[in-house]
C-alpha cells in the first residue's frame, strides 16, 4: 500500500513569501498527500494567502505561540506514515521528496532523512550575500533545521514532539534528543531546501544577552551532561 | 604574554557563558565551538566576568583556595593565554589597582588546577540553528 506524507507550514506572518513555498510543495515530483498550514496568529494577509489554496492545503489558526508550538499543532493533525516540514519563506527543491523517501526507502533501519540546504538572500540584502560569499553560510550545509527533515511517524513518536519553551534552537534540541533515543539518519547531500534569508530572521537575536543565549547554553549544558554518561570508546 | 597587571574580560561581542553548579559553559558564537571551565576554573571565569586584572584574579583565588600564590599564579595566566588564544576574552594591556579586596572565607576549598575543555561535534548544528553565519569551517558530515 501507498505511503502517505504530511506537509507541516508554521506560519507567522509569512504572507510575502507563502504562496511561493505552497508552490514549491505542490511543484514535488512525489507531493505529499497532506499540506498542513499552521498560521501562528498572523495580523497580516496570511489567511488570505492561504485561502487561495483551500482546495489542496488545510488551514488552521492558533493564537501566537511560536513555531514549536505551532509545529506541535500540525503534528498532532497530520496523518501522513511520514512527517515534513517547510518555514513559509523557505522552498523544496521539486525533487525534495522524491529523493529523501528513496533514501529511507533503501535504508530500512534509518528513522529520520535530512538533506542538506542553501541559504539566498532577498534582494534587498544582497550586499549581506555579497559580504557571505566566500564563507560557509553561502554554500551547501547540512540541514538539522526542520524544513530539511523527513521524519518516520514513529520517530516523532520515539523522540516527542518540539520543545516550545525554546526560543532558539528547537529543531536542533530536536536532533539531539532524536540522537539519543537512537533514531539513525540518513543525509541526502544535495541542497534540497533554499532557506531563505530576510530582514526577519537577519537579527540574529542569539548575539545579545538574553533568553536565546540562556536557551543555546542550557542545550549545550544537556549535551554535555549526556556526553558525560556515555561509555568511553 | 599576558603578565599580572593586564586586565582579561569576556569577549561579549562574540561569546555566550553562564557558570552552572560551578561549572563555566561558553560557546564562541563564531566558530560554533563551545568549552567547559569546570571547579576551581569556573570560579576563574566568573572573576574574568568582572574584567579584573590578572593580579585580582590570583588574589581572589589564593583568598578562597588551598592553593600557593605561586601555582595559582602560573595557573591563571595560563588558562588566561588558552582563553585568548581560543578568542573568549579581550585583554587590555594594564590597570589601574581595582581596589577589590577578596572576600575572606572561613575555610579554603580544594583546589583543582582549571582547564579548558573544548568541543566541536555540534558546529555543524549551530550554523542553521541558531544560525552563526560567521562560522569559520564546518567539519563533514556525520552518516
Amino acid at each position: 500500500m501507498h505511503s502517505t506524507i504530511s506537509c507541516i507550514v508554521p506560519v507567522y506572518n509569512g504572507a510575502r513569501f507563502l504562496g511561493e513555498a505552497l508552490d514549491s510543495i505542490l511543484a514535488q515530483t512525489l507531493p505529499p498527500d497532506e499540506i498542513i498550514v499552521v498560521d501562528d496568529g498572523s495580523t497580516d494577509a496570511t489567511a488570505e494567502v492561504a485561502g487561495a489554496y483551500a482546495q489542496r492545503v488545510s488551514y488552521v489558526r492558533q493564537h501566537n505561540a511560536g513555531p514549536a508550538s505551532a509545529r506541535n499543532t500540525g503534528l498532532r493533525l497530520a496523518r501522513g506514515d511520514f512527517l515534513s516540514f517547510l518555514d513559509a519563506d523557505d522552498l523544496w527543491r521539486s525533487d525534495k521528496l522524491t529523493r529523501q523517501m528513496q533514501a529511507l526507502e533503501s535504508n530500512s533501519e534509518a528513522g529520520i532523512c535530512i538533506s542538506y540546504v542553501q541559504n539566498f538572500w532577498v534582494e534587498e540584502l544582497a550586499h549581506e550575500r555579497e559580504r557571505m560569499r566566500d564563507q560557509p553560510f553561502a554554500k551547501p550545509l547540512p540541514g538539522y533545521v526542520c524544513q530539511c527533515l523527513l521524519a518516520r511517524r514513529n520517530a516523532f513518536e520515539t523522540v516527542g514532539n518540539f520543545d516550545e519553551s525554546k526560543r532558539v534552537s528547537e529543531d536542533t534540541d530536536w536532533y539531539l534528543r532524536a540522537d539519543r533515543a537512537g533514531i539513525l539518519r540518513t543525509i541526502v547531500t544535495e541542497p534540497l531546501v533554499y532557506r531563505r534569508i530576510h530582514e526577519r530572521n537577519i537579527s540574529y537575536e542569539v548575539f545579545q544577552p538574553g533568553k536565546a543565549q540562556t536557551d543555546l547554553l542550557d542545550l549545550i549544558a544537556s549535551n554535555l551532561r549526556h556526553r558525560r554518561n556515555q561509555p568511553t570508546e | 604574554m599576558l603578565s599580572l597587571s593586564h586586565v582579561i574580560a569576556a569577549n561579549e561581542q562574540q561569546v555566550a557563558a553562564k557558570v552552572m553548579d560551578g561549572e563555566a559553559i561558553l560557546i564562541n558564537l563564531t566558530t560554533g565551538a563551545y568549552y567547559s571551565i569546570p571547579s576551581t576554573g569556573g570560579f576563574i571565569w566568573s572573576l574574568v566576568e568582572q574584567k579584573l586584572s590578572i593580579d585580582d584574579i590570583v588574589r581572589s583565588v589564593t583568598a578562597h583556595y588551598d592553593v600557593p600564590r605561586s601555582q595559582a599564579e602560573a595557573d591563571v595566566l595560563r588558562l588566561g593565554e588558552e582563553l585568548r588564544a581560543e578568542g573568549l576574552i579581550t585583554v587590555a594591556p594594564s590597570a589601574t589597582a581595582s581596589g577589590v579586596a577578596p572576600q575572606p572565607v572561613g575555610s579554603p576549598l580544594p583546589y583543582q588546577a582549571p582547564t579548558l575543555e573544548k568541543f566541536t561535534d555540534m558546529a555543524e548544528m549551530f550554523a542553521l540553528d541558531p544560525p552563526l553565519p560567521g562560522l569559520a569551517s564546518t567539519p563533514p558530515p556525520k552518516t
